[in-house]
This record gives structure tokens, C-alpha cells and sequence, in this order.
């Protein structure tokens, strides 16, 4: 089986790896939705406004982290901290923006029993929004954790799931508000 | 220099090979006396953990253990399972007869001794969903990937101890849902193990269609997030955690099979669980994902603009995938089991995993036909046609593999060897089947009538439990260092493989003639009453192969605590890894060292040795042998590449 020689050449750490899987069958969940939305008639409401400015909020924390990440291999664990706290900070300004999407939805008076695709909409936008709470939670873990500088061995793994993490979470939701402005 | 009589002898099995030169000392010496030995140093090397009885039987994070919990609850599951099947032939065999232990049993579900009809489906329902999820799902994937893969693959544990111990504490969990739903006023869910819309999205479809929906996709939704953290700690270990030298070409084809399974799971779980999450919204927060247009009762609903259809295919795109997740461990056991005890190297390995995956990406792409007569665009159903059709080539390649494994093999009938030779049979015989109903236009004629039934219960139903059947008796005495009895073995398997055929043979005539399924009573319909002695029939050997199996439940529970004790480590002879470890493996699976692996696992019957284990280095002949084997290969590519640049 030469073909498949990249899977034991370099191995992944079991745990990261364990992390790809899932963040696979995650966007498989997502897929399930996205077809439920495509064979739906279409939705009578575009995206609210404020969907735009929560996205660039997710972009924007996706580079925050990558920074953080960087000044933690650089062993700047201050900057690190900093970094990762914006990250946060920007990851709960998405999470108020949603909410404000989600109120003006609301205000528009969509009737659920009339319009499945708004309600697929809702309900994609509302698991994403779980998805990006728990990476919150992880953030202020992995913050703790550094805070408590309970090692001094600098293994960059933990930091590195979380950071692939919070990418992934970023990218969901560029790629679902991507679909949503072209569907 | 030697010849072949300094071979051992070598009894009614192939011609060992003439060799030019004497075959080095291969298998390594290990005397019962030796093992013991080892054993209580084992022991004494792990008196210092100090783990309490629910850290070590109950919250435990060792795979051996977490592997016993998923086939013991597989087993209850499957009792419980079974015997509701039986419930519901005697309803079918004996329509108008009452059975007192019935109303003991049911109380109101079955008044005066017969099974009211709303919980005739009710136990139809729970026999398909606790078969195909609870027992061929968790019970057998649970089981044996937890048990194998860490000990065939030369690893300590999982990949993820942790998240190994929670796969199967959601798996409980889901477990306990389903089972407390039997005991409420409405009863369980009725809609069939499908749960198809609108009876399971309407609360007043039918008295199950209330509480019991809920609990259904509760449980259901619980479940599929045990198996999804359970196939990836699968996946991670198989392609992380392999001891030095066991290459993804050298592991056995029970891993390979294992493997594909939880690829195949993680696939397509995650869209189940959306499909539930839709029909849960629907039932409760008033959305139309799947309701459009509906009148109950003169009235009509609000709903507007959803498809049913829609549900359809979200559950037949897990649904299909799920009749591979639960026959695809069974192959790979049997794979191992036909070689092991046929001792004679497996036929075709690299043909065996290319299907195994060929079967995977086809297994992904055939749902809808399960849908050819539910008004789907026939141009769609032609694709999946063809599809459908071409899943029997790689099926075919692994049963003519199967087959010539064990042409002119060593064969020893034990019991692990003949539930493998009955899963291959009930494979083929369900199999060919399908090649009939994979036709839409056959299709429109047999679905939804017994011939289904026939088939999917031989193909998926009896060949993966026989799968399981093998797997239990082979690798019993790794799990508990005892043997189980070999006369009940072979009892419980010769009742179990006739009493099968009996049961779902007769069923492709009713299926043929029309009679449809999940229906409670034919006797006043006139074309199907005929099949009433049939029936009568058939419900009377379901009730002889669910008796014979109380022996497999007697056997298995005797032999725990009674059965004859294992004094060899490799009982069965065979090549892979786990009969490597001590006869009581303790936590962390080997003493020192883990084993490096030299060679494929289908090292039988070669230079004269019934057989080779994977971690016996290769002896100075076939060091000569494959880098002779090596050069020709390459020298042919430099020829090749020769005659190219020439052109």
C-alpha cells in the first residue's frame, strides 16, 4: 500500500489527529443541513446587515490567533496572552453581532411553519454559534493554563488544537455566509 | 543442507515447501510454565496502580474492558431485541390465538393474550432499531474494535482512553432513554426503525407517535454522538498508534475492516443527526422541514412548503452506510478467522482492502434505492440503479476470496471456523438477492413485501451476527483467559444456520406472491391467508433458534467464571499480535516491550511451520527471497523506464 505511505511517515500527535477527525464529521453535519436548505424553496429574507460586520469580527480573530500562536512559539507569553484575549473579545463581539442577526430575523416576522430555508438558516446560524461558544470556552482554558504557568516545557500541541479550532470555526462561517449570499 | 524431511510433520495439509536450505528456528519457545510465569509478574508489576472496582469494571478507561461492556450490553440488547421478534411472529403465525404470558407480560398492550396493534408496531419498530443500532452497530464495531485494534495493532491503548470510555457511557445513556421509553402510557415509538415523516413528525399520527418519538430520537441522537467519538478514536489509532513495523500493509484484515467501518460512520452519522434535529424542531418548535399540506381529521395544518421526501433521504443517506458499518467488521473477522483456522495465507489481501474501500465510496452513493417507489424523478433512480448494481463487484471479489481461502486448506472445523463458513453462506445467499431488488423495476413489484425482509435479514442481519458469533467464540479467551464449550458451540451454531434459512427462505415465495410487510393480520385478506401454515411455520422455528440461543447466553456467562482455563497463550495458532500478550493481559496489554512486527499476518502454513506470528523475524531464506523478489521488481521498472525513453 505505497499510496497511503504519507499516514505513517510523519505521525500526527493521536489527539490533533482526533481533532481532524472530528472537525470532519462536523462539517459532514453541516453538509446534511446545507442540502436540506439547497431542496427547500428559497427563503423570503436576505441576511441581516449586521451578518457582514460579525463575519469580519471572525475573520479578524482568526489572524489575532495565528499572531498569538506565533508569539507563543516566540515565547513572548505576555503578547501570547494579549493576542488571545483579543481573540476572544472578537469571538464575543460575533456572538453579540449573531444575536442582533437573529433579533432583526425575528422583527421581520418569519413565520417558521411558512418558510423551511429561513428556518435551516436559523438553525445552521444557531449550531454555529454553539460551535463558536465552546471555542470560547476552550480560549479561556488554554489562556488559564498559560496564566497558571504550570510548565515550563513549551509544547505548542494543546495551543495548536485550539488554534485549528478556532481557524476551523472561522472558516465554517466564512464558508456557510459565502454559500448564503450566492444560494 | 536438508531436505524436506527435516520438516516437522505435517498431516493431511499442503505439500510443505522444498527449500534449499534448513528453515531457521521461526516460532518462539513458550512453554505453559513460562507464560505462567510471566503472568504473575504481570501481576505483581501492576499491584501498585491500586484501581478501585468502578475505575476498574465500571468508569474504565482500559479498551479490554470497555470492549466487555459493549458486547455484554450488545447481548442483553440483542435478547431484547430477539425476543420481541418473537412476540411479533406469534401474533403473525398464530393471528387468532391468545397467549395468557402475553397479557401477563404487556398488560394492556395485548388484551386477552393477543398484541394490541398499535404495539405489534411498536415491537416491530424496537426490533430493527435495537438490532441494527444497539447490538450490529455498537455491539459488534464496540466490541471488537475496542478489544482488537489496540491488541492486533501493537499499542498500548486508544488513541484517546478518555473519549473511548465516553463513547460507551453515551452508548448507556442512549441505551437507558430507549429502554425507559417501553415503559410509558403511549407507549414506545411505532413509526418502524426508519422513523419516516409525517407518522414520526405529527404527535397525533398514532398513540406511539407521542412520548415515544421523543424518546426514540433522543436516544437516537445520544447515539449517534457515541458512535461518532468512538469511530474517531478508531480512525486516529489505526492510522497513529502502530507498533514499529506494522505498516498499513501488514495489519490484519480485521483492522482494515474495522477501519473502513468507522471512516464509513463518521461519514455519514453527522447527517443523521441533522435530519434528527430538523425532525425534532418539526415535532416541537412548529417548523415545516419535512410537513407540507396535511389534513388531520378534516382540519388542515398550518404547515407549509416542507417534503418528506427531504427525510427520506437524510435518513437512507445514514441508512444505507449503517447496513455496511454492521457487516463490514463481520468481512474483516472472517477475513482472519478463514485464514487462521483454514491455516493457508489469506487469498487476495490487496484485493480484499480495495474492495473494502470500493465498497465504502459505492456504500455512499446508493441510498435513494431505498426510495425507487416514493415518487423520486425515475432519471435519479437509473443512477442509483447502476450504482446499486456495481456494489456486488467488490462484494463478489471478497466472497471468491473467502472461497479460495479455504479451497484445499488445513481446515479444523472448531466453532470460530464454521460460524465464518455460515456467514460467508448467508452473505451469498442474502447478497444474490439484492442484485434482483437493485433493479428499480423488479423493485416496484417486491418492495415493501417479505422478499425485503428475506434479504436484508440474511444479507445484513444473520451474516453480521454470525460475524459477531465467530468473533465472540474466537477471541473469547483472549477476553476472559477461559474457553467456552465446544459441543454448545457446535449445537448453537447448527441450530442457529438451519433454523435461519428456514425462517427467512420461505419468505422471498410471500414476498414474490406480494404479501407486504408490517402488516398485523392477513387472515381476512384472501390472497395471503394460504401463507397462514407458512407463517405458522415460521414463527414456530423463530421461537426454536431464540431458545437455542439461551444456550449461546449459558455458555458465554458459564464459561466466564467456569470455563476451561486457557494454558497456552495462542490457543488457536495463530499470527497476529494479541496472542502475543500475556494469557491475563493487565492494563498497558504487553510486559516491556511491545513487539515489532516482521510480516504480514498470513504467514500460515510456509517453509514447513503451521504458522509464522507477525513478530518472528524473517529467517535468512526469505530475507534472500524478498530482496531477490525486491530487485526483480525494480529491474523490471528500470526496464520499463528503458523501453520508454527508447520509444
Amino acid at each position: 500500500m505505497v499510496w497511503m505511505s504519507f499516514l505513517y511517515h510523519k505521525k500526527m500527535h493521536p489527539h490533533k489527529l482526533n481533532l481532524w477527525l472530528a472537525l470532519g464529521a462536523i462539517v459532514m453535519f453541516f453538509i446534511g443541513f446545507l442540502c436540506v436548505y439547497l431542496m427547500l424553496p428559497p427563503p423570503s429574507v436576505r441576511l441581516p446587515a449586521s451578518c457582514w460586520s460579525s463575519t469580519g469580527a471572525i475573520v479578524l480573530s482568526g489572524l489575532t490567533m495565528h499572531v498569538g500562536v506565533l508569539a507563543f512559539k516566540r515565547r513572548q507569553l505576555l503578547l501570547h496572552e494579549m493576542w488571545l484575549m483579543v481573540t476572544g473579545l472578537l469571538g464575543l463581539i460575533f456572538v453579540l453581532l449573531q444575536l442582533v442577526a437573529f433579533e432583526q430575523v425575528y422583527h421581520w416576522g418569519i413565520v417558521a411553519v411558512h418558510d423551511g430555508a429561513a428556518s435551516v438558516l436559523c438553525v445552521m446560524a444557531g449550531a454555529h454559534l454553539l460551535y463558536v461558544l465552546t471555542g470560547i470556552g476552550v480560549l479561556i482554558a488554554s489562556l488559564l493554563r498559560v496564566h497558571r504557568r504550570h510548565f515550563i516545557l513549551y509544547s505548542a500541541t494543546g495551543l495548536e488544537e485550539t488554534a485549528i479550532y478556532w481557524y476551523f470555526v472561522d472558516s465554517l462561517w466564512l464558508g456557510l455566509f459565502i454559500f448564503l449570499l450566492l444560494a | 543442507m536438508s531436505n524436506e524431511t527435516d520438516l516437522p510433520a505435517f498431516p493431511d495439509g499442503p505439500a510443505p515447501r522444498k527449500k534449499s536450505d534448513a528453515p531457521a528456528p521461526l516460532a518462539p519457545p513458550t512453554s505453559p510454565e513460562s507464560e505462567a510465569k510471566l503472568d504473575a509478574d504481570h501481576d505483581d508489576h501492576h499491584l501498585h496502580h491500586h484501581e478501585t472496582f468502578v475505575t476498574k469494571y465500571i468508569f474504565s478507561q482500559d479498551h479490554k474492558i470497555i470492549s466487555k461492556q459493549f458486547l455484554i450490553t450488545g447481548i442483553i440488547w440483542a435478547f431484547i431485541g430477539g425476543f420481541f421478534s418473537v412476540c411479533f411472529r406469534m401474533q403473525l403465525g398464530f393471528p387468532n390465538t391468545s397467549f395468557h404470558w402475553m397479557e401477563v407480560l404487556f398488560g394492556h398492550w395485548a388484551p386477552g393474550g393477543r398484541l394490541a396493534p398499535e404495539f405489534y408496531y411498536s415491537l416491530v419498530t424496537m426490533h430493527g432499531t435495537i438490532m441494527i443500532f444497539f447490538v450490529l452497530t455498537a455491539g459488534v464495531s464496540g466490541t471488537f474494535a475496542n478489544l482488537l485494534i489496540p491488541l492486533q495493532l501493537g499499542a498500548r491503548d486508544m488513541a484517546s482512553p478518555f473519549i473511548n470510555m465516553l463513547s460507551y457511557w453515551l452508548f448507556f445513556i442512549a441505551s437507558i432513554v430507549m429502554f425507559s421509553s417501553l415503559f410509558i402510557s403511549t407507549g414506545p415509538f411505532s413509526g418502524g426503525w426508519t422513523a419516516y415523516v409525517p407518522l414520526s413528525a405529527l404527535q397525533e399520527a398514532m398513540p406511539g407517535s407521542q412520548k415515544g418519538a421523543d424518546f426514540w430520537i433522543t436516544a437516537m441522537m445520544i447515539f449517534v454522538v457515541s458512535q461518532l467519538l468512538a469511530a474517531i478514536n478508531y480512525i486516529s489509532t489505526i492510522l497513529n498508534m502502530r507498533t514499529r513495523g506494522m505498516s498499513m500493509s501488514r495489519m490484519p484484515l480485521t483492522i482494515w475492516g474495522l477501519l473502513v467501518t468507522a471512516i464509513l460512520g463518521l461519514l455519514s452519522f453527522p447527517v443523521l443527526l441533522a435530519g434528527l434535529i430538523f425532525l425534532m424542531s418539526d415535532r416541537h418548535l412548529g417548523t415545516s422541514f419535512y410537513l407540507s399540506e396535511i389534513y388531520i381529521n378534516q382540519h388542515a395544518l398550518p404547515n407549509v412548503g416542507g417534503s418528506p421526501l427531504l427525510y427520506q433521504h437524510l435518513f437512507w443517506f445514514l441508512g444505507h452506510p449503517e447496513v455496511y458499518i454492521t457487516i463490514l467488521p463481520g468481512m474483516g473477522i472472517v477475513s482472519e478467522l478463514l485464514s487462521t483456522h483454514g491455516k493457508k495465507p489469506i487469498f487476495g489481501y490487496t484485493g480484499m482492502v480495495l474492495s473494502l474501500f470500493a465498497i465504502m465510496i459505492l456504500s455512499l452513493v446508493v441510498w435513494a434505492h431505498h426510495m425507487f417507489v416514493s415518487g423520486m424523478n425515475p432519471l435519479l433512480g437509473s443512477g442509483f440503479v447502476l450504482a446499486t448494481l456495481l456494489i456486488a463487484v467488490p462484494s463478489a471479489i471478497k466472497v471468491f476470496n473467502w472461497l479460495f481461502t479455504i479451497i484445499k486448506a488445513d481446515i479444523t472445523l472448531t466453532v470460530p471456523f464454521l460460524w465464518a463458513v455460515g456467514f460467508v453462506s448467508t452473505f451469498i445467499s442474502g447478497g444474490l438477492t439484492g442484485i434482483w431488488m437493485g433493479n428499480s423495476s423488479i423493485d416496484l413489484h417486491i418492495h415493501d413485501t417479505y422478499f425485503i425482509i428475506a434479504h436484508f435479514h440474511l444479507v445484513m442481519g444473520v451474516s453480521a451476527m454470525f460475524g459477531m458469533f465467530a468473533g465472540v467464540y474466537h477471541w473469547f479467551p483472549k477476553m476472559f483467559a477461559r474457553r467456552m464449550n465446544r459441543t454448545l458451540g457446535y449445537i448453537h451454531f447448527w441450530i442457529t444456520l438451519i433454523g435461519a434459512y428456514l425462517i427467512f427462505w420461505p419468505m422471498h415465495y410471500e414476498g414474490l406472491a406480494g404479501m407486504p410487510r408490517r402488516y398485523y393480520d392477513f387472515s381476512a385478506w384472501y390472497t395471503f391467508s394460504r401463507f397462514q401454515r407458512l407463517d405458522a411455520f415460521i414463527s414456530v422455528v423463530a421461537i426454536i433458534v431464540f431458545v437455542s440461543q439461551l444456550l449461546f447466553l449459558f455458555n458465554f456467562f458459564y464459561s466466564i467464571f467456569r470455563g476451561k482455563k486457557l494454558t497456552t497463550a495462542n490457543p488457536w495458532k495463530s499470527n497476529t499480535l494479541e496472542w502475543t500478550t500475556p494469557i491475563h493481559v493487565g492494563h498497558g496489554n504487553w510486559i516491556g516491550e511491545i513487539p515489532e512486527v516482521f510480516r504480514w499476518p498470513y504467514d500460515y502454513s510456509k517453509n514447513g511451520m503451521e504458522f509464522i506470528p507477525q513478530n518472528v523475524p524473517l529467517s535468512p531464506d526469505e530475507e534472500q527471497e524478498y530482496t531477490a523478489r525486491w530487485e526483480l521488481r525494480n529491474a523490471k521498472k528500470k526496464g520499463l523506464k528503458m523501453n520508454q525513453s527508447d520509444a
